[in-house]
């Protein structure tokens, strides 16, 4: 039933991915890539060969530092399918993928799983009225479109909000205000790590030189304890309150949160590959050795999926993976290897700072309103999930069955966490303990002709 | 409820000896009916589940509610079954428990029409009148979007689906407000005959029962072993699917003749796909695996009687792991030394029997004559041949 075989087979086609694809051919070795969006770059670099014509300098070097990684995976050789959505791999490391209405099974020796990161939920009061977005999406219409809206508020914390309020800036919008929720108490648990973080001058310059680029033009407000975010069909405007507890409304049509990204374990749950709780980190990640290798032998992960580590550290981790698969094809570079190692070392050394520092106060990780939606896609709230907790329910997945959280199209993604912390404070277990949701594929939206398509074709 | 509670103590308290507990092993549909309907006549009741109550196929399975297409030798069980469903909102205290509709497994072509003949003539032989011929003129008119192409169907009517949670978890609510006791998690590691009665050796400690009632579904084979009963049954993962939410269209649920599907429409406007498509099951580890090729072969059959579903999303899919024996008819009976009773070994179908088991079961247990002849599930019916 496969129809094509690849020595390697690379999902996503971010830094890491794009980076694992250099190595691997240049190797010799017969490399697929595939991803689902229509050009490479991830969301860190995307749509990056595109605005390079026009070169917009609203988006910063950050973002056009990318510029060699994509033209040198351009340039590489790899098999690349664009469009094209991974739904499951099997144990036999059979890939089912979807692509233009068609589904397919092709199968690899080796897979590098690098599907990045996504945005850890922020649900304050109102999270989900229209009109409230995150960062992240913020941040795409922008590369991909060019778009934004003017008067937006900025709730929330970590580098990735204060890039986009500075890419906001730059290209000439108006920002109405920042609202920085990191505490006292998370600047003083990462104290400790500023030491270790300076190995990343260039970063904590780059972080100063936004701030002060940002603050001349809109209002930073720091320690904010509590948000409300208020409107009836759609956003109007929010309430916040100060850590010398004054509470401040103020009008808005559009406001963005970010609180922080989280690996996107969808992919490597649903493969059956083990995981850990990073307590520290405070999400899910898979186990996997200093090469990427998880708990399948054949199977790497590499980039923000294994562990948030940004974007540089993302290409490294792929290369490492790569020339780990390459290795195992007879060509041992081990020089490399070890350099590589000691660069992602190198780049995750401000992970402790910023991991401590970035991890939201609980008040920011799980509504404090009982009628607050957690679940989106089946409209669950706060009070449902406590009703579910009342009658019997000790674990995510018997949740699910309880009260439908977790049950909808983006598959757990947005509530997972949540509903995690929730059972955990409820029987007073640790996160670890309580576990995550089952993930089953189809890990992509897949349509019923798309599925049958591995059949035939569908009836008319 | 109350009241029966109250009378099922005064009877205990007026007996000399105090009864040791029947021991229920395995908390899914079967474990809890039988429970519920121990408890409702009395019996004090524990069960155990290595897992959790309706964790496996009971918990995940189609939840077809259907005379429809069974073994002859199950009809009678299923019609006993059928009168349960129909006050299954009062027996269990919820609402909507049933939907009644009808289910029909329509012919595609001509061996669909053939198969739906003979089956009809062999039912009416043994005196069963429920399943009928439909034309495709009747079936189009009740189901408008069915596929121009069909030539007829074999249709029950008031056959339908429920929520297999649901109705699992409510004869577990239920069993528990009769006085029924449950412990979960907990595994069972050996059951021996001591002296008198039974002892039950757990992770957690020994119980003494006079009667064990083996619910354990696929891993039913292992608790009969331990008693010394060789019952094989095969672990199998049927896989499911459920889509995005679709305009209602459909009151009814589809199955094709000769062939493997069953779909249906729920309140919320999603369509669960089934029909027996084998994923891959690991008992042991809990875990089942989807397989692609066998969720796109149902599918496709879903393609062929409603061909307007194309762009239709999959939200998710999943399989639950549930024992098979080699004729797909249950165990249903007491075992070879006195005080064990199993039930397990559905094969699939065994969700719309789920409250006739419970009787039966309790029947076994409290040494009464079951209402339906039990005999084509006998435990013994494989040792026998060999």
């Amino acid at each position: 039933m496969t129809d094509q075989h690849f020595q390697v087979a690379i999902i996503g086609a971010g830094p890491a991915g794009m980076a694992a694809a250099c190595t691997t051919t240049k190797a010799g070795l017969h490399t697929i890539v595939i991803d689902d969006q229509k050009d490479s770059g991830g969301q860190v670099y995307r749509n990056l060969r595109a605005n390079h014509s026009l070169s917009p300098t609203y988006l910063g070097d950050s973002y056009y530092a990318g510029t060699k990684l994509s033209n040198d995976f351009a340039a590489c050789g790899a098999n690349y399918w664009t469009d094209c959505a991974v739904w499951q791999i099997t144990s036999s490391h059979e890939i089912a993928l979807v692509s233009r209405g068609e589904a397919k099974l092709i199968t690899a020796d080796y897979i590098i799983i690098a599907t990045g990161a996504i945005e850890r939920a922020m649900p304050v009061k109102g999270w989900t009225l229209p009109g409230v977005m995150s960062v992240g999406g913020a941040q795409t219409l922008l590369k991909q479109a060019a778009l934004g809206a003017d008067d937006a508020v900025f709730v929330g914390s970590g580098p990735l909000l204060y890039l986009t309020v500075w890419q906001y800036i730059k290209a000439g919008l108006s920002v109405r205000a920042v609202l920085d929720t990191t505490g006292r108490s998370q600047w003083l648990s990462a104290l400790p790590f500023a030491p270790l973080a300076f190995l990343q001058p260039d970063m904590l310059a780059m972080g100063q030189k936004w701030l002060r680029e940002i603050r001349q033009k809109v209002d930073v407000i720091t320690n904010v304890e509590e948000v409300e975010i208020a409107g009836r069909s759609q956003v109007e405007g929010l309430s916040y309150t100060t850590s010398s507890g004054e509470r401040i409304d103020l009008p808005a049509k559009h406001v963005f949160l970010h609180q922080g990204v989280i690996p996107n374990i969808n992919l490597s749950m649903a493969t059956g590959l083990e995981h850990r709780w990073d307590q520290k980190a405070h999400y899910w990640a898979p186990v996997t050795d200093a090469t990427g290798k998880s708990s399948d032998e054949q199977i790497y992960i590499a980039g923000d999926g294994s562990g948030v580590g940004g974007a540089k550290a993302a290409a490294i981790t792929g290369q490492l993976s790569a020339s780990a698969i390459v290795a195992r094809h007879g060509k041992p570079r081990l020089m490399a290897q070890l350099y590589y190692k000691l660069r992602h070392l190198h780049f995750l050394s401000i992970r402790p700072f910023l991991d401590r520092l970035y991890l939201p106060e609980v008040q920011f990780r799980i509504p404090q309103n009982d009628e607050t939606i957690i679940c989106r896609c089946e409209a669950v709230t706060k009070a449902d999930i406590n009703g579910a907790l009342g009658s019997g329910a000790t674990g995510p997945n018997q949740l699910k069955a309880f009260s439908r959280a977790g049950m909808g199209r983006c598959q757990g993604r947005t509530c997972g966490l949540m509903v995690q912390e929730m059972i955990a404070d409820h029987t007073g277990q640790s996160m670890a303990a309580i576990g995550y949701y089952r993930i089953r594929p189809p890990v992509k939206p897949i349509t019923l002709a798309e599925l049958a398509s591995l059949e035939g074709a569908w009836p008319q | 409820m109350a009241t029966i509670n109250d009378a099922t103590v005064s009877v205990r308290r007026n007996t000399a000896a105090p009864t040791r507990p029947v021991v229920i092993i395995g908390a899914g549909i079967q474990g809890c009916a039988t429970a519920f309907f121990l408890s409702q006549r009395g019996q004090s009741v524990i069960v155990l589940d290595k897992d959790h109550v309706g964790r496996h196929a009971s918990g995940v399975n189609a939840g077809g509610v259907r005379r429809l297409g069974r073994d002859i030798n199950e009809i009678p069980l299923s019609l006993v079954a059928m009168d349960w469903w129909h006050q299954i909102n009062q027996l269990l205290d919820i609402e909507d428990g049933f939907h009644q509709q009808f289910y029909v497994k329509v012919a595609l072509d001509d061996a669909g029409a053939n198969l739906a003949g003979s089956r009809i003539q062999q039912l009416e032989k043994a005196g069963f009148k429920h399943e009928k011929w439909v034309e495709p003129e009747q079936l189009h008119r009740r189901i408008p979007h069915l596929t121009k192409s069909i030539i007829g169907g074999v249709l029950v009517e008031g056959d339908g689906w429920a929520l297999p949670w649901r109705i699992t978890r409510a004869f577990y609510e239920q069993a528990v407000k009769l006085g029924a006791e449950f412990r979960t998690p907990v595994s069972v590691q050996s059951v021996d005959y001591v002296g008198d009665h039974w002892q039950v050796t757990t992770n957690v400690g020994k119980l003494e029962a006079d009667n064990v009632v083996n619910c354990a579904g696929a891993w039913g084979a292992q608790i009969a072993k331990m008693v010394g009963d060789d019952m094989p049954v095969e672990a199998h993962a049927p896989m499911l699917v459920v889509t995005d939410r679709q305009p209602l269209f459909l009151d009814a649920v589809i199955g094709v003749m000769g062939g493997t599907l069953s779909l249906k429409q729920l309140d919320n406007g999603s369509m669960v796909i089934g029909g027996g498509m084998r994923g891959v099951a690991d008992p042991d580890q809990n875990k089942t695996q989807l397989t692609p090729v066998g969720l796109s072969k149902f599918v496709m059959t879903a393609g062929r009687v409603f061909s307007h579903l194309r762009d239709v999303s999959i939200l998710r899919a999943w399989a639950g792991i549930e024992g098979y024996t080699a004729d797909n008819l249950p165990f249903i009976g007491r075992g070879s030394q006195p005080g064990i009773i199993h039930g397990f070994g559905f094969s699939a179908h065994g969700f719309q029997l789920g409250p006739g088991v419970g009787e039966v079961l309790a029947d076994l247990v409290m040494a009464r004559q079951p209402r339906v002849d039990i005999s084509p599930f006998a435990p013994q019916r494989f040792s026998k041949l060999s």
